[in-house]
């Protein structure tokens, strides 16, 4: 696999993407001082060449990495946890803040959790339920009854 | 002086002041060490209290809150690696590599050591010699701050691990988040697609909270899940013992303490500097000394808590000194004093001697307080790591939404967070170090603010950065450290050919 | 079993505090207010704006019986907060702690079109900040009329600092050059470091809050020439006002409470009791003068009309710079 080609690839399109929005930043600026844009172009010029640089170097193969960690012998070498089971999980808990963006902090969270939980394998939905609203339950009390902080209130009702 | 001592003595040892220090720290530290909430949030909760208070009891509160939070952040830097205030992001690299070797004690105990030793340094630093310190600390204009930053900037060489490309590339990802937002000289908005909520730009805390949290958290589900669900899967059961540094480990690690606490001190008194940069600093020190510094070392514990507690006792000095606040913590000390009809400056020495060797005596007790509390509370620290991994992420995982939620009271920011994290796990992945980025996201602005505003006093001309000698020197260190991976494989190929 | 008893019992305490809040909001209400009313502070926690703004609330709660609790939405100039105001619901529980911001946020364009000072409605000014100009102690300025004789015979070499493009600060110290008919060269800082830019000889003088100026004067740093305020400030007796030297410039910054406009009238009527009340006791008046703020309580309708009147002179400002987006 090649790697580093992919994320330079990616890389490179964000960059372009930023440029063209630098491009579209009003031109305003004092005496001397070189404008909003000026910053923004630099950091991207920068990034554009590593990104260049990233896509000529060779990936790392696993056993060089190990190599050059010579003091990690500790630790075994972990097995790679399966990427999609990760952004499974991303997602659910995306889909949990966005739920608690429209029905309010304690159901959203409460359902967001137990969702999470149910995702890992606590089948038992009680059990999970009463941990998630336990979690819940007490932040509440802690940030809105003890603290005045408040909390995200949900934008349906 | 001697005189001031003795009745600041007096002030400070009423029992109700040491009642507020005790409680300010206890705060301090609570606040801090929960990942989500900052020790910020207990010091404006903490503000409507200082209204009734007298003055000396008043600032007790806050400076314990400060010393307390400075030092708290820490802990769950080093248990769960996530830091508790961005000034331990640097704590994190090593404290958590070593919680991890089952040292979480031993990481612990350095800490408390380091703070206690950088608090009191900065301690002494402000009763002996602030006003001159404050003298240089005004010599810091634009053109010297930028110097400054660009020279804390230039350790993500340092920070990056095995590929320096992709060290950087993390890093300069970080500078262009800060350009989301208001633009620091013009106010114009960039970036914002017209969102309200990304004004106030990418804040750091939701971005710290997100990418060290994340990856830990989606970690343990996943072995959880590979494990049917047993959700009783506790962390490797290694008796942690609370453990403080030896001897042998004080004496080897003496004098980069004190140079972390220097660092601290002398950035925590330049207004508009602070905490992030001279932990991050001070741990490039570390590394210098000790190059297993990445992997589990007390030394890269030792230097940032050194350094960020220095600030706490630097950042008094301009304050004490001026009036003039760095940062927000001692902003809300400003508010304190005035709420009580005393004005800092240097009437207060004069006027108010007894007071100002009262909060010096102050600030002694509360590290005294912190290092007791710290160190019995070790034990019960550490007992964090004996719930199921599960069950503690579960709570983690909530307490990302509320906290990086409360920072602003802004939805905006929980969603800003969950990017974050997808962004962390994914960096974490594909090889990409996540510090430089973090490094970055805490300096961008005060990099671009400081270059154009260094830029609107010389009228456009770049000279003003070469011409102060305080700005040519930070920017020359900066371009060896920048230099320094590539020529160092040449020096050392020369020397093996004169050898040879 | 002891589980689902136990989940039981969690569910029947959520389910009380969900419906219990929802429920209260649906009922018809025969008072107001019932529960903590929230206050926006569009500044950062422990500034003058939001110390004085929070012991405003502070006594003004015991007015009105609930709690005010003052939460900070910074960002934007004010921006962030404001909109936060406007989009919550407009029956009271909802106020922002409101200043001359709303007219400077709008015009540099971080507010929608059309959501100005008239999507709010006043319901009391409690505070005036005037603003002051200050030279370093040791300069060779005493006077105001010295720097503006100093300043014509040198344009544009005269370094001022404010506290950032299109800042309250900003606008003042253009308004200045335009009554005094001078050209300074206007350095952009912020409010501590344009301090400090002037304490540490970077440049000749400052436009600053007097908040700010204050604590430098009596520090022996700096010494203010002169502020622009109709009268001179309680905090600074000694300090003319450059209308009483002749020069015509006198924005000051307002701070009250506001809520959206929709707020229904016997809502409005009952803060606006509450806020004079508590503007106009001793204690908030002995507080506010810690922090060199003036207080000078007006009702809902002359805060209105104030807040008209402010918004055209800030516009006028904001163009004279370039800053007026609309």
């Amino acid at each position: 696999m090649k790697q580093n080609r992919i994320i330079a690839t990616i890389l490179l399109v964000f960059i372009i993407f930023w440029a063209y929005l630098t491009t579209k930043l009003p031109e305003t600026t004092m005496l001397g001082e070189p404008g909003p844009k000026f910053f923004p172009a630099v950091v991207l010029a920068l990034m554009a060449i590593l990104s260049i640089s990233l896509y000529f170097t060779k990936d790392l193969e696993k056993t060089e990495v190990i190599e050059a960690d010579e003091i990690d012998q500790v630790t075994e070498p972990e097995e790679e946890l399966p990427m999609n089971g990760a952004l499974k999980l991303f997602a659910v808990f995306f889909a949990g803040i966005i739920l608690i963006y429209f029905v309010g902090f304690n159901i959203g969270l409460i359902v967001s959790l137990s969702a999470m939980l149910w995702m890992i394998g606590w089948r038992l939905f009680p059990r999970a339920i009463l941990f998630s609203a336990s979690v819940t339950l007490v932040i509440y009390f802690l940030f809105s009854w003890a603290l005045k902080i408040p909390l995200p209130k949900g934008t349906l009702f | 002086m001697l005189e001031y001592l003795s009745q600041g003595l007096g002030i400070a040892l009423q029992w109700e002041n040491i009642l507020f220090m005790f409680i300010g720290t206890i705060l301090g530290l609570v606040f801090a060490s929960i990942p989500g909430l900052t020790f910020s949030t207990a010091l404006i909760l903490m503000i409507p209290v200082t209204f009734g208070l007298d003055p000396v009891p008043a600032i007790s509160v806050l400076l314990g809150v400060f010393a307390g939070g400075m030092s708290g952040g820490s802990i769950s830097a080093i248990l769960l690696g996530i830091p508790g205030t961005p000034s331990a992001a640097a704590t994190v690299i090593d404290g958590y590599e070593m919680a991890k070797r089952g040292q979480a004690g031993r990481a612990l105990g350095m800490a408390v050591y380091a703070s206690v030793f950088g608090g009191i340094f900065s301690l002494l630093v402000l009763m002996l010699v602030a006003p001159q310190l404050a003298k240089v600390a005004l010599k810091f204009g634009p053109a010297e701050i930028f110097a400054l930053v660009i020279f804390g900037l230039s350790t993500i060489v340092s920070l990056s691990g095995t590929s320096l490309n992709k060290g950087l590339l993390a890093g300069l990802f970080g500078l262009l988040l800060t350009t989301v937002g208001l633009d620091p000289v013009m106010g114009l908005q960039r970036y914002t697609f017209g969102q309200s909520w990304l004004m106030i730009g990418i804040g750091i805390m939701p971005v710290m909270i997100g990418m060290f949290a994340f990856p830990e958290i989606i970690e343990t589900f996943q072995r959880a899940k590979n494990n049917k669900g047993v959700s009783k899967e506790p962390t490797d059961k290694q008796v942690v013992k609370a453990s403080f540094p030896t001897l042998k480990e004080m004496k080897s690690t003496f004098l980069l303490m004190l140079k972390s606490s220097a660092i601290g001190t002398g950035l925590g008194a330049i207004p508009g500097t602070g905490g992030p940069i001279a932990s991050f600093l001070a741990y490039d020190q570390a590394r210098r000394q000790n190059p297993r510094c990445g992997k589990g070392a007390i030394e890269g514990v030792g230097a940032p808590e050194a350094a960020n507690n220095g600030v706490t006792g630097g950042a008094m000095i301009p304050l004490l000194t001026l009036g003039i606040p760095g940062d927000s913590a001692t902003a809300i000390m400003l508010g304190a004093f005035l709420i009580h009809g005393l004005a800092p400056g240097p009437l207060l020495f004069q006027n108010y001697g007894d007071l100002v060797y009262a909060i010096f005596i102050s600030i002694l007790i509360i590290y005294v307080m912190v290092l007791v509390i710290q160190f019995f509370g070790i034990r019960l620290f550490v007992k964090v790591l004996d719930f199921p991994k599960v069950n503690l992420m579960i709570a983690i995982l909530a307490m990302t939404v509320v906290g990086s939620f409360a920072i602003n009271l802004n939805f905006g920011d929980v969603i800003i967070m969950f990017f974050a994290g997808l962004l962390g796990y994914l960096m974490k992945r594909y090889g990409f170090p996540i510090t430089p980025l973090i490094l970055a996201l805490v300096l961008g602005y005060t990099i671009e603010d400081n270059f154009r505003k260094a830029l609107v006093y010389s009228d456009g001309s770049l000279a003003i950065f070469v011409q102060s000698p305080v700005s040519l020197v930070f920017l020359i260190l900066a371009l060896i450290m920048l230099l320094a991976p590539l020529i160092k494989p040449l020096l050392e190929k020369r020397a093996k050919a004169d050898k040879a | 079993m002891r589980i689902k008893k136990l989940l039981a019992l969690v569910l029947a305490v959520i389910l009380i505090l969900v419906t219990g809040c929802t429920a209260a909001d649906n009922e018809q209400k025969p008072e107001y207010p019932t529960k903590v009313i929230d206050m926006s502070v569009l500044f950062g926690a422990g500034g003058g704006a939001d110390v004085v703004g929070r012991k405003l609330a502070d006594l003004a709660s015991k007015e009105l019986g609930q709690p005010i609790v003052a939460n900070n939405r910074v960002g934007g100039g004010g921006a962030v907060g404001y909109q936060y105001v406007l989009n919550a619901e407009p029956n009271g529980y909802s106020i922002v702690w409101n200043s001359t911001s709303i007219s400077t946020s709008y015009h540099a364009g971080n507010m929608p079109e059309g959501q100005d000072y008239s999507a709010f409605r006043g319901v009391a000014k409690v505070t005036d900040e005037a603003s002051a100009l200050a030279v370093k102690a040791d300069a060779r300025w005493e006077t105001i009329e010295d720097f503006i004789a100093y300043a014509k015979a040198n344009p544009e070499q005269v370094t001022v600092a404010n506290s950032g493009v299109g800042s309250f600060n900003h606008l003042n110290a253009v308004l200045i050059e335009q009554a005094t008919g001078v050209k300074f060269k206007h350095i952009p800082m912020d409010a501590t470091t344009s301090t400090t830019s002037l304490i540490g000889g970077r440049v000749d003088a400052i436009v600053n809050m007097a908040f700010d100026i204050i604590q430098q004067e009596q520090a022996g740093n700096v010494r203010a020439l002169a502020v622009v305020a109709d009268t001179r400030q309680d905090s600074l007796p000694d300090v003319p006002t450059f209308k009483e030297r002749g020069f015509d410039a006198d924005l000051t910054m307002y701070r009250g409470i506001a809520v959206p406009k929709e707020t229904p009238d016997d809502v409005v009527k009952i803060l606006e009791d509450a806020f004079i009340k508590a503007g106009k006791s001793d204690e908030f008046k002995e507080f506010a003068g810690k922090y060199g703020v003036t207080v000078n309580v007006l009702g809902a309708k002359e805060f209105e009309a104030l807040m008209k009147e402010q918004d055209e002179q800030v516009a006028k400002a904001m163009d004279l710079i370039g800053m007026k987006k609309q």
